[in-house]
């Protein structure tokens, strides 16, 4: 019984991150914009909140750190995909590597200095029970990115901002024409999307290492990036492809930790598996036709007015 | 199309160059590096067939895959130096034995890390100018990137011209893995991925997608690895800063695209059309 207690907790923690991270992407998407630097973003986001933790130890501020350092990354790609209309994907990667680079440097004088984890948000009486525990036994970036799930899915389908900005994600022209601003639209979403990976990559080094450690987000930008197609543009998927990652990553914590019969299979393996995972379920999406038609029509397109 | 997974056909190229290494230990002859290397290239044209037939075939992004699939060979290069391939007489380190005398790549400057790979990567370079310019192949090539739609009216086939791209692309990141593993490393060890198909996209923004450009971007980036090294050793700056500096060329690149193609050309309009 506590072992699948204790599973379900980690997998929610490793779940938090991916979801906080792919809920901004996926509104930067639904405006047509193609951010590849979530990575980068998540990083920088990384840093951010880790000093912050470092040195007030509010772990609110430190969240807060994280959004403004992933947004002001964002503004970076903002700047040369929107307004010098620079390519998407290009600019992208070139994010994730100025992330990573600037994580590093920033981190070096944090090595080997161990900050406190986020509390849990509710009273430790609320969660001694196990059952209790798995309800209430987290912090608030959890309860968060279910409160951003509901919130995103509100805005996109029931309110008429939600509706500009798919507009002018489906054909910005149009959108155009109507009198929208594609362009402060789209800015918006890139700099909501920054913010969101920014307190996405504050979640590891507040919920799951206390320490830093360069490219310590390992990857689950990309996941992140994944889970978006996977979920074929709609918030409650997400939701349910996050957690059936931070599944398979809380597998390999409990097979490196040498945990019975998961350790037949070599850690490595346990540790491939999130992105094996991921290009299996990119083929099983496409195989299904309708998958790739809810792609938001101009994703990825620079917009230029020809006037 | 996008090869972000550069990165892990060198890894595999590495691994299949180390696995014939440690095949033939201990064995002498001018034979066995001749058997290296393509076996680096066939490694890293295997993995990079993975994204090609997912694309053509399922229409699966091709970034994410064969991005995923570095992520997955790093695990593999763990694995296999950890477990099965570990060098017997490495106290522990996870590493592959040193490859015996014939699996090394010779230097041809005595005294310095200058080796055979050099000029290989010079030749490939002009031979991959020659093709794109000069070959019915390379203007395949450069007319379905540039305009798909014009290139399929022309008879074309998108679906060949992506498996010739990656493919050649794989053959050429297993063939700098290959290089790599038995010139400067000669050996397998866990510092092998770094990052050089990452930074291979900056190079090839920087050479302006022209492969003789590439040779100078190469040139530069180079630079910028051994800054880092330096940095690090002299002033303490940890090595992934200099990604910092390597993202910032791309970024001016990229933003200096639309200037230079929209805005100087009005300015030279302007006193002309004074002038008249």
């Amino acid at each position: 019984m506590d072992i699948y207690i204790a599973i379900i907790v980690t997998s929610v923690g490793a779940a938090t991150p991916i979801l906080i991270a792919a809920l901004g992407r996926l509104v930067v998407e639904k405006s047509g914009v193609l951010n590849l630097g979530v990575e980068g973003m998540m990083l920088v986001g990384a840093i951010a909140g880790f000093a912050g933790q470092f040195y007030t130890g509010n772990p609110y501020f430190a969240l807060l750190c994280g959004a403004f350092a992933g947004a002001g990354a964002s503004l970076i790609f903002g700047f040369l995909t929107l307004s010098l209309s620079a390519n998407q994907t290009a600019t992208g990667l070139a994010l994730t590597i100025f992330g990573t680079g600037l994580s590093a440097l920033a981190g070096a004088p944090f090595s080997a200095r161990p900050i406190q984890l986020m509390r849990p948000l509710f009273p430790a009486e609320l969660a001694t029970h196990p059952v209790w525990r798995v309800l209430f036994g987290y912090s608030f970036p959890v309860y968060f990115s279910f409160f951003m799930v509901a919130a995103i899915w509100w805005f996109l389908h029931r309110t008429r901002s939600g509706l500009i900005l798919r507009a002018v994600g489906e054909n910005d022209l149009s959108a155009h024409s109507i009198g929208y601003s594609v362009k402060g639209v789209r800015y918006a979403a890139v700099l909501f999307g920054g913010a969101m990976a920014g307190i996405a990559g504050a979640c590891f080094p507040l919920l799951l290492t206390p320490q830093w450690a360069e490219r310590m987000t390992a990857g689950r930008g990309w996941i992140a990036v994944a889970l978006v197609v996977f979920a074929s543009w709609k918030p409650f998927r997400l939701l349910a492809g996050a957690y059936l990652f931070g599944l398979v990553m809380t597998m390999e914590l409990y097979a490196k930790a040498g945990g019975g019969p998961l350790s037949v299979i070599p850690s490595e393996l346990w540790a491939a598996l999130p992105y094996l995972a991921t290009i299996i379920v990119l083929v099983l999406i496409s195989i299904r036709r309708d998958a790739t038609s809810n792609a938001p029509a101009c994703l990825g397109k620079p917009f230029l007015p020809s006037n | 199309m996008w090869n972000i997974g550069a990165e892990g056909q060198y890894i595999i190229g590495g691994l299949a160059g180390t696995r014939v290494a440690l095949a033939t230990y201990g064995m002498t002859g001018p034979w066995i590096l001749p058997l290296m290397i393509p076996a680096g290239v066939v490694g890293g044209m295997l993995y990079a067939a993975i994204p090609a037939l997912l694309k053509t075939r399922l229409n699966v992004n091709e970034i994410l895959t064969s991005l995923m699939l570095t992520y997955a060979s790093v695990q593999l290069i763990y694995y296999l130096i950890r477990a099965p391939r570990k060098d017997p007489m490495g106290m522990g380190f996870p590493q592959t034995r040193l490859f015996s005398e014939a699996a090394r790549l010779p230097t041809i400057i005595p005294g310095t890390i200058v080796h055979l790979g050099v000029p290989i990567a010079i030749v490939v370079a002009l031979v991959a100018r020659f093709i794109m310019s000069r070959s019915v192949f390379g203007y395949q090539m450069r007319a379905v990137g540039a305009a798909p739609h014009a290139a399929r009216y022309g008879g074309f086939s998108e679906n060949r011209t992506i498996w010739l791209a990656m493919l050649v692309s794989g053959a050429l990141a297993g063939l700098a893995g290959v290089l790599e593993v038995a010139g400067p490393f000669q050996r397998m060890v866990p510092g092998f991925p770094t990052n050089y198909g990452f930074t291979a996209i900056i190079v090839a923004f920087l050479g302006r997608l022209n492969p003789l450009g590439v040779i100078f971007a190469g040139i530069v980036m180079a630079i910028t690895f051994v800054g880092g090294e330096v940095a690090q050793t002299t002033i303490g700056l940890p090595n992934a800063a200099t990604g910092i500096f390597r993202a910032m060329v791309l970024f001016f690149l990229l933003a200096g695209d639309i200037p230079v193609r929209y805005w100087l050309k009005r300015v030279v309009t302007q006193p002309a059309a004074g002038a008249a």
